[in-house]
């Protein structure tokens, strides 16, 4: 059994009242692994990744971090461990690269003074060479195409910390080749600095191919969890997202048909 | 591209910065001269120059007591409006947060409006208390115009109610009072003609502790642009910064109205020019906004006093008739603020 880094105990959200997004909530996330969210729009995945990013309080219950609640960690100490990519981002169309990635540093430094130390300089840097950024490090944002984009989050977030990464949807909107190139980026990041990965993703076969642990949620609840081979089979499939699937080994890979 | 080529782009900004910053002080500098230049009294530099440093002389005394201090209150005034513009709007994060247009400038117009006609012992505090007012206003607009995320339309209508009713009690209680308060009167029109060493004084004095938070708001302007959900995962706490900004925000637009009355406009135009000139880092567009701001209430007041000798134009007229068109581009041109 491996340690978990994150605990959900019981834990249950709702915007407003009588209606839950997430219905007592219990599972564990392993440390060092990818874990991949999957489950049909609403099921409560982002809600989720916003309990876990401190944006939301759970209603009842306790997300545990390491042993020690949520809700006792301060939120500049628990930037410094845990960073994020998110769905909706807005920034300003003239900002650089570097300038954006750089940001990542704020859990770092006070709020009144912003010094770039050395060691900003080289977490920036070393975030920019591993998402392959640093070749447009000094061009407006406005400038790049979608998944260019989507690698400059993924910089600032591994700028602010490579210890935990909570990915909310990063594939959405991209082409297969953008999707492949930042998940195998993921898998490296998470193979060379033992990375805890979560992840939202939609797609099912790039579960069974990149995720170590899946979680399986609907109607705010976790339907399953475990290795993706246990926990993805044709029954879980029909049952989360109502859909007759196959599932085939092909050249040694397990791979999903839909229809 | 290469990266060389891109290098090379990036110091392109730093001279346009460094260049902006020189012409618009050059231009500041010879509307001061031209400005002390203006008026009934005509004196050449040289007579000038020697009635202020060698021997005493009548009109040269004149001009130093009216003409200098109102040109300093004019330069602080648009400063503060400019600067309290910029982060104001990036507190609410739309360009066209102007503290004039959403109520913050009435709102501290009409305390200072009272204090000046029944506290006027505590006339070097009017600053303060009308930084109440706007404080007063700020709340009531953001509270109502703030639901999670901000809808521009939503910001504007509140702030036009919130605007219209303070700036119709402070127009109520002048009327009532038959404009006998001529300091109260002199707010209420956004008038600068008999602005004193005095005013210049305190004016100068809350703009240096205005700067001074501005400084310190910097870092905050820019990691509000980002999206609320980025912010916490960076170790933001939103909800205080955004207070610690808007508190700045309001501090500067009030200490400018207490002194130079109610300004719409020139805290969303000069913003926004500036931002098309210098780029959208705070550390930058805060100091060049402020200087275009001088600049432009400098330009206005001067105008105001010269167009249409013996009589003046107000510098809020001149913003009114020249911004309000400008707002209309503004709104038409860019399709995300509609």
């Amino acid at each position: 059994m491996p340690e978990n880094i994150f605990e959900f105990k019981n834990v249950s959200f709702g915007y407003e009242k009588g209606v839950q997004v997430l219905k007592n909530v219990s599972i564990g996330i392993p440390k060092g692994k990818i874990t991949a969210f999957i489950g049909p729009n609403g099921c409560g995945k982002t809600t989720a990744f916003a309990l876990l990013s401190k944006i939301l309080k759970p209603l009842s219950g306790e997300i545990c971090f390491n042993g020690t609640p949520l809700s006792s960690i301060r939120r500049r100490d628990y930037a410094r461990e845990v960073s994020a990519v998110h769905q909706y981002n807005t920034v300003p169309d003239d900002m650089t690269v570097r300038r954006l990635v750089s940001m990542g540093r704020t859990a770092y430094h006070n709020m009144f003074f912003a010094h770039e130390t050395d060691e900003d300089r080289e977490a920036i840097e070393r975030a920019m060479n591993e998402t392959h950024t640093a070749e447009f490090a000094e061009r407006r944002v406005k400038e790049l195409s979608g998944g260019q984009m989507q690698r400059v989050w993924l910089a600032l977030a591994i700028a602010q910390t490579n210890n935990v990464l909570l990915l909310d949807e990063i594939t959405t909107y991209l082409d297969v080749h953008y999707q492949i190139e930042i998940l195998n980026l993921i898998k490296s990041l998470n193979a060379t600095h033992g990375t805890t990965v979560l992840m939202v993703l939609h797609d099912v076969n790039q579960t069974l191919s990149y995720a170590d642990n899946v979680v399986l949620m609907k109607n705010g609840a976790v339907a399953a969890s475990g290795e993706p081979d246990r926990v993805i089979t044709e029954a879980a499939l029909r049952e989360i997202y109502d859909v007759d699937a196959k599932i085939a080994d092909v050249r040694g890979k397990r791979i999903c048909i839909f229809g | 591209m290469t990266e060389a080529s891109r290098k090379v782009v990036n110091r392109r900004a730093v001279v346009k910065a460094v260049l902006a910053f020189t012409l618009t002080a050059v231009a500041l500098l010879v509307f001061m001269v031209l400005a002390a230049a203006i008026g009934g009294i005509r004196v050449s530099f040289g007579e000038l120059m020697r009635g202020i440093f060698v021997e005493y002389d009548e009109n040269v005394a004149i001009i130093v007591q009216l003409r200098f201090p109102r040109i300093f209150v004019a330069i602080l005034g648009g400063m503060a409006t400019a600067a309290a513009g910029v982060i104001t709007q990036a507190v609410m994060r739309s360009p066209l947060a102007d503290p004039g247009i959403i109520g913050i400038s009435s709102g501290s117009s009409f305390v200072a409006v009272l204090v000046t006609a029944f506290l006027p012992s505590l006339y070097y505090l009017s600053p303060l208390f009308s930084f109440a007012g706007g404080l007063l206003a700020f709340a009531i607009v953001y509270a109502l115009s703030w639901k999670g995320g901000l809808s521009p339309v939503r910001l504007i209508l509140v702030g036009i109610a919130v605007s219209a009713l303070f700036s119709g009690l402070s127009t109520a209680f002048n009327q009532m009072t038959g404009g006998n308060f001529t300091g109260a009167a002199s707010i209420v029109e956004s008038s600068i003609s008999l602005k004193d060493w005095d005013d210049a004084l305190i004016l100068a004095i809350y703009v240096a502790i205005g700067a001074l938070m501005c400084v310190f708001c910097v870092r905050k302007c820019n990691v509000l642009a980002l999206s609320d959900r980025l912010q916490c995962s960076l170790g933001v706490n939103v909800s205080h910064a955004r207070l610690q900004v808007s508190v700045a925000a309001v501090f500067l637009a009030s200490a400018a109205t207490a002194v130079v009355g109610s300004v719409s406009f020139l805290g969303l135009v000069v913003p926004h020019i500036a931002r098309l000139v210098v780029g959208n880092d705070h550390k930058i567009l805060i100091p060049y906004s402020a200087l275009l701001g001088a600049l432009f209430f400098l330009v206005a007041d001067t105008v105001g006093r010269w167009i249409a000798y013996p009589y003046e134009i107000s510098v809020s007229i001149i913003m009114s008739i020249v911004g309000g068109p400008l707002f209309i581009i503004l709104l038409l041109r860019n399709k995300k603020y509609a």
